[in-house]
């Protein structure tokens, strides 16, 4: 294959099949200078952010919801073009329906959910697509046709919630450069190859199922060659142009969020990709270095105008409206050649030319070997708008490669070639509570689990208090696995994301990720019950509901080993446990320690713990050390976080700090070139991830009382940043109750 | 032998680079009258330490130390413990981990000198110009041995960052100033000479140890002020150099 599209690219693999990591390799140049070359927004930019920013406020008058149009089912051809001013005010075109924020409907999921989420903004589903899906499954139906007595019990229990059984799964990122460089006609055509061979293997029950699945992926392929005609492009040929690659890319992606609403959306490692583009394009003259930033604030101003209809339900758990449009920056090659690019530092100008914002969710892939200037850069930017996130690239890489991308939060996938089956996540402390009141729950009194014997003696017995905690994590464990099982079978066959897996190798490696929560209040609760002494307070029933906790016990957070080897251990042996269980497709078993926000539903849902915490007060977010008890100082709280094993946690750790600038220096420049200390400190010791927000607990306070004085105020949460406004007022108390890591 | 420390702060707020490592010795032979931390004054506030294991707590933070971070002994006074603070750096320096004092550089003895010696650098304290003013305001007719300290950091080598607290009324005028420079003038181990505002945040210490505090009536030094008095001596040491 050979067109004038890869004129001045340098030759390869690349050109006989799709390995778009192999063009990266041979044709990327890397950066090592400073931030001084960076454009400012041009006058097109300011109009058109300013617009954004009359919607943006729009949106949150009408009570975080502009409009939903009731009347269509989304999908990629649901709308004509639609444009935030006019089509010559972009140079990035597309939106997900015909008008900027206007919400579309997408009941694939759960037609219930879809009713519910209208009602609750005051809209009304028309009738017509209701009675459509009276005589359609979705993947809700299918779910609740197999769930178990048992599973739901845990689920409505909330030992396990947050589950995709009513919700699009997300977390899968399509490849969306194989637009850019191969146009979709050799796309599909490599489609068509893949299904005519597959057709000559045996129709086992897998063989037919990815046959139709190909057939699914090649419709949808040829669905968005029409909608970008509607815009007045040609992606059935590889693009030509920075402008091109870019639109062609986007234009993948938009297609995937007009057809599913998964919970994270996420775009994938695109600058490296992209600034291949733009530098052919400058040296050959037609781009400069402000039209260059153009395209890039074009396209970041159409990542932040992604949204999906969601329930009150769904925003409790997954908190101000987020869709993680993660981008994933920076990295190292595998022979050791850092991957900045000055698109690296293009995507991340964009939140000074179009203020701090909390989408696309920038994430750092962060290195010892990354340049000096760019490490300070992003400190800086870290700094200034608490919008960005770090992962670290030297415990990945070895894992992953150097073409992974970070879905959501935390959770790396080789780009094109592994997909994840997203599974919430488990409350371990409510085990332990299970597990004393012998599987009952601690706040019904229902059974839940296998029945046994509400711990009866005065004082509870490390030793014993184990035993019981072993066997009832084991009985979760299997429950956990068989339910996600459960879930993703319907998900594929109800609501399969055809264009994302379009975009996707044909044979993917499947990943499981689990995930846990309540970490530090299970290890600080055994660690109650082993150094200190804790009696269990009854109700008339019989049953524990609380705790009385005498003596000084290590907790996590601090440095301490007796407390800190706990946690490795609960991980790890969690993880062992979910790997007796087979998956769904031969999934590969994963787990994450992290909340994202559902830190405060979880500890609504689970009564008072040993460690002294009480009925329903929030847990710490992801693998954070439980808020103001990391006493020991910012590194030590760190240090704790960073003996969680990364091997046993392949789908992440997500701990989120946050600093006083005082602490950090007072010149500018000392504050950026301490945060990179620390950020290197941390990852130096294959800790694996970190939310940086620098600021002081006033200003939070502030923001909630007059809130209109800060629109844009952004801060990390949990793998994801939120506009401060965005949230409840109870997870608003809850970051504000963190620990803030201040000086003496 | 054991050490007696206040505190220690793992991550704590130092002029230049890197993130350093804060431990506060227990005991002052001074009782400046503008001391910010008279809750280090005595030996019997705070925690005994054996070397090994204070040097154990400090290594566990060696990964942020890079970028110029590391350990700074402060109190108190460190002096006073110098034979255990060289016990504990020998242990460092086998990890290669930065140290330095922030002292009031008044004491001199042999262990100081040894301590002196294995130190990265030291930040000192010129508290006042005159001999009469450390013995009214600090309590104790220190001022030769600071100036010989000085002199002998300055022979051996060792780099120096120089501050004086500028409070109302004591030492905040440009005379004051011109004196200061003219006593380290000729020193060409000193890298910066920093002047620091007296602040009054230290004040509900000494009513919750019920101290009497003699500057009860000082104000906060004015920033602006201290800049330009900064300035001032900024201006001079160029004319040094």
């Amino acid at each position: 294959m050979m067109n004038d599209a890869w004129e001045g690219f340098k030759k390869g693999s690349w050109n006989r099949k799709i390995d778009v990591r192999n063009f990266i390799q041979l044709n990327y140049t890397n950066y090592d200078g400073d931030a001084d070359f960076l454009q400012g927004p041009t006058p097109r930019t300011e109009k058109v952010i300013n617009e954004v920013q009359n919607l943006l406020k729009k949106e949150s008058d009408a009570g975080g919801v502009l409009d939903i149009d009731v009347s269509r089912i989304s999908s990629i051809l649901s709308w004509k073009p639609g444009y935030i001013l006019s089509k010559d005010d972009e140079v990035i075109y597309g939106l997900q329906t015909d008008m900027p924020l206007k919400r579309s409907v997408n009941p694939f999921g759960g037609i219930k959910m879809s009713v519910g989420a209208c009602e609750e903004y005051g809209y009304k589903l028309d009738e017509s697509l209701i009675s459509a899906f009276k005589y359609r499954t979705t993947h809700n139906d299918g779910v609740f046709r197999v769930y178990t007595d048992e599973m739901r019990k845990v689920r409505k229990s909330g030992v396990i919630t947050g589950l995709p059984d009513a919700y699009g799964r997300g977390r899968i990122i399509g490849d969306y450069r194989r637009l850019a460089l191969y146009g979709m006609n050799y796309l599909i055509e490599q489609k068509n190859l893949d299904k005519a061979s597959l057709g000559k293997k045996a129709m086992t029950e897998n063989n037919i199922r990815l046959c139709e699945e190909l057939f699914k992926q090649i419709q949808f392929m040829e669905e968005l060659i029409e909608m970008a005609a509607q815009y007045g492009d040609d992606i059935t040929r590889p693009a030509r142009t920075a402008r091109e690659a870019i639109q062609w890319l986007y234009y993948g992606y938009l297609g995937a969020v007009k057809e599913q609403n998964g919970a994270a959306n996420s775009v994938g490692r695109i600058s490296t990709f992209i600034d291949i583009y733009i530098k052919r394009d400058i040296d050959i003259g037609i781009l400069t270095e402000t039209t260059a930033q153009e395209l890039i604030d074009d396209l970041v101003i159409k990542f932040r105008l992604v949204r999906h209809l969601r329930t009150s339900a769904y925003n409790d758990l997954f908190a101000g409206d987020p869709v993680w449009v993660t981008m994933s920056e920076a990295g190292v090659t595998i022979d050791g050649r850092h991957m900045v690019t000055k698109t690296s530092y293009r995507v991340l100008q964009t939140l000074y030319n179009l203020n701090p914002s909390a989408e696309p969710n920038i994430t750092i892939l962060w290195s010892e070997k990354l340049p000096e200037k760019y490490k300070l850069f992003c400190a800086q930017v870290s700094i200034d708008t608490d919008s960005i996130q770090y992962e670290n690239d030297d415990v990945m890489r070895s894992e992953y490669g150097d073409d992974y991308s970070i879905a959501c939060c935390v959770s790396a996938l080789k780009t094109g070639k592994q997909t994840q089956y997203f599974g919430a996540r488990c409350n371990l402390a409510k085990v332990l509570l299970m597990a004393l009141n012998g599987g009952r729950d601690e706040i019904s009194g229902v059974l839940v689990g296998p029945e046994g014997k509400i711990f009866d003696a005065e004082k509870l017995d490390y030793n014993e208090v184990l035993t019981q905690y072993d066997k009832y994590s084991s009985w979760l464990a299997n429950l956990y696995v068989n339910t996600l099982n459960v879930i993703h079978f319907m998900h594929d066959k109800y609501a399969y994301e055809r264009l994302m897996m379009g975009f996707h190798d044909t044979i993917v490696e499947r990943l499981m990720a689990f995930g846990i929560c309540g970490l530090s209040v299970l290890v600080d609760s055994l660690s109650a019950i082993k150094y200190a002494s804790v009696t269990p307070v009854k109700d008339s029933n019989g049953l524990i509901i609380d705790y009385i906790t005498e003596g000084e016990f290590p907790k996590y957070g601090n440095d301490d080993d007796r407390a800190d080897d706990i946690a490795r251990w609960i991980v790890e042996d969690f993880y062992l446990k979910l790997l007796k269980t087979k998956t769904y497709r031969n999934a590969k078993h994963t787990l994450s320690v992290l909340t994202i926000t559902s830190n405060v539903v979880y500890g609504k849902k689970t009564g008072s713990t040993p460690d002294g915490r009480k009925l329903g007060e929030p847990f710490a977010p992801g693998a954070n050390p439980m808020h103001q008890r990391d006493t020991c100082g910012a590194m030590a709280s760190l240090n704790s976080v960073a003996k969680l094993r990364f091997d046993c946690c392949r789908d992440g750790i997500s701990n989120t700090f946050t600093v006083t600038p005082d602490v950090l220096g007072s010149s500018a420049n000392e504050r950026a070139d301490r945060l990179v200390s620390l950020i290197d400190g941390y990852f130096s010791q294959e800790a694996h991830h970190l939310n940086v927000n620098v600021l002081n607990k006033d200003k939070l306070i502030d923001a909630m009382e007059h809130p209109e004085n800060y629109p844009n105020l952004t801060i990390r949460v949990s793998g994801y940043a939120v506009n401060f406004n965005k949230l409840n007022k109870k997870q608003q108390k809850e970051v504000i109750n963190r620990t803030f890591h201040s000086s003496l | 032998m054991i050490g007696f420390i206040h505190s220690l702060e793992s991550f704590a707020t130092f002029e230049g680079r890197g993130i350093r490592t804060a431990v506060f010795m227990s005991g002052c032979h001074l009782r400046c009258a503008f001391c910010h931390n008279p809750d280090t004054w005595t030996f019997n506030a705070g925690q005994e330490v054996l070397p090994d294991s204070l040097a154990k707590r400090i290594l566990r933070f060696k990964p942020y130390f890079s970028r110029g971070g590391g350990v700074t002994f402060t109190g108190g006074e460190p002096l006073l413990q110098a034979d255990f603070i060289l016990e504990v750096i020998q242990i460092l320096k086998a990890s290669n981990i930065n140290v330095a004092i922030d002292s009031s550089i008044s004491i001199l003895n042999d262990s100081v000198l040894t301590l002196y010696n294995s130190l990265d650098f030291v930040i000192a304290d010129l508290k006042f110009n005159t001999a009469e003013l450390y013995k009214s305001e600090c309590g104790s007719d220190v001022f030769k041995t600071v100036i010989e300290s000085l002199e002998y950091l300055n022979q051996s080598n060792i780099p120096v960052i120089l501050r004086t607290v500028i409070i109302p009324s004591k030492n905040d005028t440009i005379e004051d100033i011109n004196k200061y420079f003219y006593l380290v003038k000729y020193f060409k181990n000193i890298k910066t000479y920093e002047l620091k505002p007296f602040h009054t945040m230290g004040f509900t210490k000494y009513a919750d140890l019920g101290i009497i505090n003699p500057y009860a009536n000082i104000q906060d030094a004015n920033m602006d002020i201290v800049l330009m008095l900064q300035d001032h001596l900024n201006n001079l040491i160029k004319g040094v150099n």
